[in-house]
């Protein structure tokens, strides 16, 4: 179980890395999160939305509301060039903390 | 219809977001993005045939209760909280200053004594004498030297010579811190001070005014001020020549009204201030919360 200070943290890099993969809206994002931790993060659905706001407000994602295949509205968020670049800097910081810890648990590390 | 009696969607989900609008810090976007992921999340449990009110209560749970939610928006966007906030505070603050102070603070009476000098029925007109006057005027500024006359610190002493001590302690005593080393000096400052004359807008009167929180005192200065005015027209040559007619220099005293202009305008300029006050509180508190917006969030699970 992830503790709530790891949540928060890690929110960031992983919705910019869902939204790295295509644009979609918040549902699916929340859905999608919670199968690649296998049910590990104990997603507050809601919480999720003020994270993504304020990736908007950093202008590292962009939105627009459409009509889905549903009938409904759906607002659709997508990865701008500055959130690529964002996710980069994600990246590199969460692999240099992963290596310095799997060196201390001996374990093999990851590469970029 | 499967749908068990009791159960309506949009009856439920309407609820769901009234109960969420109570919130602060959600603007409509925001409800109308919930709503949907509060719908999305229902058609999928309605495929794993979950029944409809378990499944919007599923729903519900998993989109999180509404406070905390609703919070996390809130610092999401500071901003949208505290700027209304901080505006309605700031304008109740410094409206309610000036309501105190207008509401609250000893009333100011105005009381005013006027002098006719013109014995005539019809007001004449400026430009022609009337043959009826005991003073006639040839041109607005001898009206005006008049006024000067009303005016003088010669009478204000007059007037000061006249009152009883009693009348002098009364009339000091709003302004008692002021310094009363030398009274009689203070007094005619005072009594030039309070008093205001003004020529008679439509007739060939002059007026003359006290303000003071006795309304008692100001008829009584103000009476003062007119019977000195007329009793020093009376060593005039000009008046003492029709001195058979010296009866018409008159005055109408002890008028007196509250000074209902100093409440308006301590309210409406109040109002002025609050509302100043309140744009730049905030646009204050905008800015700060702008900056502040960029910080990570505190927590995201429940």
């Amino acid at each position: 179980m992830f503790s709530r200070e790891l949540i928060a943290a890690s929110a960031r890099p992983l919705l910019l890395s869902i939204l790295a993969e295509g644009e979609s809206y918040g549902y699916a994002l929340a859905q999608r999160a919670r199968a690649l931790s296998q049910e590990q993060v104990q997603w507050t659905d809601g919480m999720l939305y003020p994270v993504l706001h304020r990736l908007e407000d950093e202008e590292l994602i962009t939105s627009e509301w459409r009509e889905s295949e549903t009938g409904r509205e759906r607002k659709y968020y997508s990865l701008t060039r500055g959130g690529r670049r964002a996710l980069q800097r994600e990246k590199e910081q969460w692999l240099a903390a992963h290596n310095t810890l799997v060196q201390l648990w001996k374990l093999p590390p990851v590469s970029t | 219809m499967e749908t068990p009696p009791g159960f309506n969607l949009d009856h439920a989900v309407a609820q769901w977001r009234d109960e969420l609008a109570r919130q602060p810090g959600l603007t409509p976007a925001d409800l109308r993005e919930l709503e949907a992921h509060l719908r999305d999340g229902f058609a999928e449990l309605r495929k794993n045939s979950i029944r409809e009110e378990e499944a919007f209560h599923l729903a519900c749970e998993r989109l999180g209760p509404s406070q905390p939610v609703a919070g996390e928006f809130a610092k999401a966007k500071p901003a949208r909280v505290w700027v209304p906030r901080v505006f309605c505070l700031t304008f109740l603050i410094v409206f309610g200053a000036f309501a105190a102070v207008a509401f609250l603070s000893t009333p100011w009476y105005l009381a005013s004594a006027t002098v006719k000098l013109v014995h005539a029925e019809i007001t004449p007109s400026l430009s022609g004498a009337n043959p009826n006057s005991a003073v006639s005027f040839t041109s607005p500024l001898e009206f005006n030297s008049f006024l000067r006359l009303m005016e003088t610190r010669d009478i204000a002493q007059q007037v000061a010579s006249r009152m009883s001590p009693a009348e002098r302690q009364d009339f000091l005593a709003p302004f008692a811190r002021m310094n009363t080393s030398d009274s009689s000096a203070n007094l005619v400052d005072r009594l030039l001070l309070q008093r205001e004359v003004y020529p008679g807008r439509l007739a060939y009167t002059l007026g003359v005014s006290i303000e003071h929180t006795n309304p008692h005192i100001a008829a009584v200065v103000a009476d003062d001020f007119a019977q000195v005015f007329i009793d020093a027209q009376k060593t005039n040559p000009r008046i003492m020549t029709r001195a058979a007619n010296i009866e018409w220099l008159n005055h109408a005293a002890g008028h007196v009204n509250m000074s209902e202009p100093k409440v308006t305008l301590l309210l409406a300029g109040g109002f002025v201030a609050a509302l100043l006050a309140a744009i730049v509180a905030a646009a204050l508190v905008h800015l700060l919360t702008l900056s502040g917006s960029r910080r990570p969030p505190a927590k995201l699970a429940s």
